[in-house]
């Protein structure tokens, strides 16, 4: 699998302007904010303030304004190089644009000594400099100057230099990042709870449903991440949070992002980081309690309950109260995959599938193998694929199912294993609707898988019959 | 007007003198070969003269098949009355420019070439002569080459952070020539060079034949990926079905000097190293060589043509040449 992202160190840069060109090759080929906030960290720790200031300005808003026309480039370009005017047209034509052109025309540089970014952006706006002080102070600077660094210079100077970065993102590089986010465990068969201990060392507290982010507060900017670490922008979420700014500068929640009565909401779910401090391994009801006294922060009301049993009762009521489910965490809990919190949806289709296809997908960022599975079920006497159920998959679960695949693969379809149909999970879904271009008529949303039913043979899972009496 | 020495035929560059052909198009009983790349050395001939050299690259190119005779650099041959000889072309190994002199004319063929140093072809040695054919794969003024060293260290650095993220590193270059000059330029300080089976067939080859080449890891079935945690693979193109984790892959090539190349290549990273020469050295050769006359092939003809006339040169494209035309 190939990667397309930035490239670390700066490839041996010793000079501001040559690093500067670095990162814009990187910024170029990063698809990730994580990629881009590496190669902005490294810029910026090996240019000086003013240099960096220089260069966000440039990133993010690009070059202020045309100091030299284009046609007077042309010109400075001949005088340097011999050439005239219809080898530009020529090699313009092979090149694409008029800065990279006029840099790879000019004579090689005698030794290299850049221009820095701010002694550019001084000469662009110094007030009394006439044309011809500039075509001075361009024709020295190219002297000293590799290709690349003249055709970032010719676009600076020629206001064709573009931002490339969101102010937001450029800033990211100089705040906290987000933490992996924790995917809480399934809720054990209402026989076994009892096995967890006892109720009184759990918090039990509604499901909320919606749009999980991880909010970052660092040096008062607000910045929201969502599961697959993107930029969620959300100007009505980061108001609302505005009051916890006042109070530190440096936190990280887990928070859902749902919609009450038209307007969306954000509920805070855990806390992972607050004032410098990680507070992952702090116990659940601690950082609960936490969450309560920050202002501009709203938190799930906790449900009283005597016996397990009781977990089991608002479960049955949670959509009533406009919520997916239940969440029951171990009071001394920490904040990690392994940890004892556990989440139950309500499940309003139950629905048992075989495991038939698995698609290993690169590229990931997790220690465990991010996988695909599709699920199958009966139709007549045949396994039609019923639903494919990616990044809901906990890491362990997934690690297990990989190792396994790989040792039975029945068939291969491009990046697809066909897996012998064995294993069978039951799979929880929100919604079914009739889909009658799909092979099995229906659409789930929101599939995940609950647990694994090594109870249930292959010729006792659901059945698009089965399945299609239950709508 | 003297006939000229030689002439353009669909079969080919020919010789009517010495009835022999040179980097043939289609089947002739007598070819000289520049090189071994297969744009000019090709199967099928009746017999082959080229440097000693080239002879195992063809042999192992052409599977054995084919009468292989070798001149060393220098070597003087005569054949039905034309003095012919090869001289250094700097291109790859056993790369030679032909020339061929008549009653005091002298052509010269360069074939491709390069005037920066190689491991395994001596510097190119510019020849006087009346007629001059040279080639112009980057005959427009925007290709002019950094410096190899400068070249180098940035692919080590491209190399050295690659390891630092878990990212295997994958160099894309000719099987013939390019690989085994970074066999050469690679610092094996860094981490192993590992050459990918098609890169791989070349080299031993190469090695089988006596020529000296640094150490390399195959890359096979067998390799883990541990052996290859800090390692830099040589391949000739994308090699996606390798599944040895994450690669990076970038290309050495004298096209990644234009910024729309580098991004039209698979991942968008490049160095500019060729085996070719660039602007500046295509204007030097052809002042060293004194040509009466300079004919331009294989790349750029018109622009190069154009240039040169404005130079006040005689200057033409190969097709000129061409039997059909006179």
């Amino acid at each position: 699998m190939h990667v397309r992202s930035p490239t670390f160190p700066l490839l041996g840069a010793n000079t501001p302007m040559q690093r500067f060109t670095i990162l814009l090759a990187a910024l170029e080929r990063s698809r990730h904010p994580s990629d881009v906030v590496k190669a902005v960290q490294l810029y910026a720790n090996a240019v000086h303030d003013e240099e960096l200031a220089a260069a966000r300005t440039l990133l993010t808003q690009g070059a202020s304004k045309r100091v030299v026309k284009s046609a007077e480039l042309r010109a400075w370009t001949c005088d340097a190089s011999g050439l005239n005017e219809q080898w530009i047209d020529r090699c313009l034509a092979d090149v694409g644009n008029i800065s990279e052109t006029c840099a790879l025309l000019l004579p090689a540089a005698l030794h290299h000594d850049p221009p820095t970014l701010v002694s550019i952006i001084q000469m662009c706006t110094a007030k009394r400099m006439q044309s011809d002080e500039r075509m001075i102070w361009v024709q020295q600077a190219w002297q000293r100057m590799h290709p690349e660094e003249r055709r970032v210079m010719h676009q600076i100077i020629t206001g064709a230099f573009r931002a490339v970065l969101d102010e937001v993102v450029f800033d990211l590089a100089f705040q906290n990042m987000p933490l992996p986010f924790l995917l809480r465990r399934p809720l054990p068969l209402p026989s076994e709870l009892a096995l967890l201990g006892s109720i009184h060392d759990h918090i039990v507290e509604w499901l909320v449903e919606g749009g999980r982010v991880e909010v970052v507060i660092s040096d008062e900017r607000i910045v929201l991440w969502s599961a697959d670490f993107a930029i969620v922008y959300n100007d009505e979420i980061i108001a609302q949070l505005k009051p916890c700014v006042h109070t530190t500068t440096d936190m990280i929640l887990d928070a859902m992002i749902m919609e009450h009565h038209g307007r969306q909401q954000l509920v805070a779910l855990d806390l992972l980081r607050y004032d410098g401090q990680d507070m992952r391994n702090v116990p659940y009801a601690d950082r609960r309690q936490f969450l309560a006294t920050l202002p501009g922060v709203q938190i799930v009301q906790e449900l009283a309950c005597d016996a397990w049993t009781d977990v089991a009762d608002y479960l049955a009521r949670a959509r009533d109260h406009g919520y997916g489910g239940v969440v029951v965490s171990q009071r001394e809990a920490w904040y990690a995959d392994d940890g004892a919190i556990y989440a139950q949806h309500v499940a309003p289709y139950s629905i048992t599938a075989v495991l038939t296809y698995v698609q290993f997908v690169n590229e990931n960022r997790k220690p465990a193998p991010l996988i695909q599975c599709t699920f199958s079920v009966w139709k007549g006497t045949e396994l039609v694929s019923l639903c494919k159920i990616d990044d809901t998959i906990r890491d362990d679960v997934a690690t297990d199912i990989a190792t396994w695949a790989r040792k039975n693969i029945v068939d291969r379809f491009g990046p697809i294993r066909q897996v012998e149909a064995v294993r069978v999970f039951e799979i929880g879904c929100t919604q079914i609707d009739h889909a009658p271009r799909k092979k099995s008529t229906l659409q789930l949303r929101n599939a995940h898988v609950i647990r694994e039913r090594t109870d249930v043979r292959l010729d006792q899972i659901s059945t698009v019959d089965s399945i299609e009496r239950q709508l | 007007m003297k006939a000229p020495l030689l002439q353009l035929t669909e079969a080919g560059l020919y010789c009517p003198r010495g009835d022999f052909y040179i980097d043939p198009l289609k089947t002739v009983p007598r070819a000289v070969i520049t090189h071994g790349h297969s744009d000019h050395a090709r199967p099928g001939m009746g017999a082959y003269l080229c440097h000693h050299d080239s002879i195992p690259v063809l042999q192992h190119r052409f599977r054995g098949r084919g009468l292989f005779d070798g001149l060393s650099y220098g070597e003087r041959r005569v054949v039905n009355g034309v003095t012919l000889s090869l001289h250094p072309a700097g291109h790859i190994i056993g790369s030679a420019q032909v020339r061929i002199e008549v009653d005091d004319d002298v052509w010269v063929v360069s074939g491709d070439y390069k005037r920066q140093p190689d491991p395994l072809a001596p510097l190119f040695e510019p020849l006087r002569c009346n007629v001059f054919i040279t080639e112009s794969t980057f005959g427009l003024p925007i290709f002019q080459w950094p410096n190899v060293e400068e070249v180098m260290k940035k692919m080590h650095a491209w190399w050295q952070g690659n390891i630092e993220r878990n990212v295997i590193s994958m160099i894309q270059a000719y099987p013939l020539g390019k690989a085994q000059r970074l066999l050469f330029l690679l610092d094996r300080s860094i981490g192993p060079v590992f050459l990918h089976a098609s890169v791989a067939d070349m080299y031993m080859a190469l090695r089988a034949s006596g020529i000296k080449l640094p150490d390399a890891e195959i890359l096979t079935a067998a390799t883990t990926a541990e052996q290859l945690r800090t390692a830099i693979i040589i391949t000739p193109g994308i090699a996606d079905s390798l599944n040895i984790g994450l690669t990076e892959i970038a290309m050495a090539s004298g096209w990644m000097a234009v910024r729309s190349m580098r991004q039209r290549s698979s991942s968008g990273m490049g160095f500019v190293l060729s085996d070719h020469i660039d602007w500046p050295d295509l204007h030097r050769t052809i002042e060293e060589t004194e040509a009466e006359t300079v004919y331009i092939t294989h790349g750029y003809e018109d622009d190069v043509v154009r240039y040169l006339h404005e130079q006040g040169r005689d200057a033409r494209p190969l097709a000129h040449l061409s039997v059909a035309r006179r």
